[in-house]
């Protein structure tokens, strides 16, 4: 396996980096020798973005199969006899709509009592919603997935003393493509 | 993360001693990632039989000499067996295509080196104003604006170097190789391409006040 030679990071140190498996005086070592070695920071931002990629295509094919599911059950549904409002509704065109944007509603600025619950806009053909929430830091504090368009804090997790918290939901669509509310801060009182 | 011990797939790969059970591993090992190995032929492009072959030659050489390359898989390293199978795949595929179509010579064409030269600016227009450069006349010299242009980046390069090494790399794959937040993001593990601009911010801010502060020292000397 081609490898970049003596004083070049090796491909199972690139793949452990990516995988973030590595200690944190390795990722200190690593991040030391990719600061100065232009080779290897080439082979590792093309390598990473050949796993994200081959990783998409694997969810990508989960999500067909979970959409596939979804609009069988629609058919299903649709079978089931309607209320009146469907007679009137019958042979009028539904109005083209225009993707409304992913909007944060909460939390945002500082926050007078405790934060646990987190609520956005939601976002037309969305499979499901990513929440992130980190500290001032870029370090992850709490991450999901949900299919609604709010998350709540799990009783384990408390928001601690840090100056400020981050948080961004993304919309995973059908179409494999994502949507963002953008980084949103806010401050918790203890 | 890594769990620390070979796949049971790999495991029993290479434990096995007779030919048939050797067989029945390696149909599962590829089983369970050929569409893994797929993507990484697909990737590099070109008609259908192109990647196929060199789907068939990723193969042939994960099997070559008693499967050589599998053997060193270290699961304590702590890589996922699937993402380092992705690089092995990766670079099967680079010496596949390489042999195939010569080795891509990356031409220094002046459009690459005029924009590696705009983004390396872009780094110095970012603090530019803490370097407390007198302001050059009009009619300075092009070897006094060249001298001055040396210092600027001296100066730079000295703040840069006393920054920990995750900064000085977010600098490089920013101000060096030109990468977009969303790529730095990916290489990086930092969650939205939001996180990037938010900490390259932070940096240059940083940057700023230790350039500012040894102007204020030069000038007490």
């Amino acid at each position: 396996m081609k490898d970049l030679g003596d004083g070049h990071l090796t491909p199972l140190e690139r793949a452990a980096y990516i995988d973030r498996g590595l200690s944190a005086a390795d990722v200190h070592r690593v991040e030391e020798h990719l600061a100065r070695c232009e080779a290897c920071r080439r082979e590792l931002t093309d390598e990473s973005r050949l796993v994200r990629r081959v990783g998409r295509g694997r969810r990508r094919i989960t999500a067909i199969a979970v959409v596939a599911t979804a609009a069988a059950l629609m058919f299903v549904v649709s079978r089931v006899p309607r209320t009146a409002d469907a007679g009137r509704l019958r042979g009028q065109v539904p109005p083209e709509s225009t993707p409304a944007p992913l909007v944060a509603y909460g939390p945002i600025g500082e926050q007078k009592t405790g934060v646990r619950r987190f609520v956005w806009s939601p976002a037309v053909g969305a499979l499901s919603y990513r929440l992130t929430v980190t500290r001032s830091d870029g370090t992850v504090f709490w991450s999901t997935s949900v299919a609604d368009t709010s998350a709540t804090l799990p009783d384990s997790l408390t928001l601690g003393s840090a100056p400020s918290y981050d948080w961004v939901v993304d919309a995973i669509l059908r179409d494999g493509k994502t949507r963002s509310t953008g980084l949103h801060e806010f401050s918790a009182s203890p | 993360m890594s769990s620390g011990i070979l796949p049971v797939g790999l495991h029993r790969l290479l434990e096995a001693s007779r030919d048939d059970d050797r067989e029945a591993a390696w149909d599962e090992l590829i089983g369970e990632h050929t569409r893994l190995l797929l993507a990484v032929a697909w990737s590099f492009g070109g008609d259908r039989d192109v990647r196929m072959d060199r789907y068939a030659h990723v193969l042939e050489k994960l099997r070559e000499d008693g499967f050589r390359r599998l053997r060193t898989f270290d699961p304590s390293r702590g890589a996922r067996f699937s993402t380092w199978l992705t690089l092995t795949a990766r670079h099967l595929c680079l010496d596949y295509d390489r042999a195939r179509y010569g080795r891509r010579r990356e031409a220094l064409n002046p459009e690459a080196v005029e924009h590696g030269r705009k983004i390396r600016r872009q780094l110095l227009d970012c603090v530019g104003d803490e370097l407390l450069l007198e302001t050059l006349a009009d009619s300075a010299s092009s070897a006094e604006q060249e001298l001055l242009r040396a210092e600027r980046a001296e100066r730079l390069r000295n703040a840069i170097d006393e920054l920990g090494p995750r900064e000085r790399l977010l600098l490089a794959l920013r101000f060096e190789d030109g990468r977009s937040a969303a790529t730095i993001a990916g290489v990086l593990g930092v969650p939205t391409p939001f996180h990037v601009y938010r900490q390259l911010n932070a940096i240059l801010a940083q940057l700023r006040r230790r350039l500012a502060a040894r102007g204020i020292d030069d000038a007490n000397d």
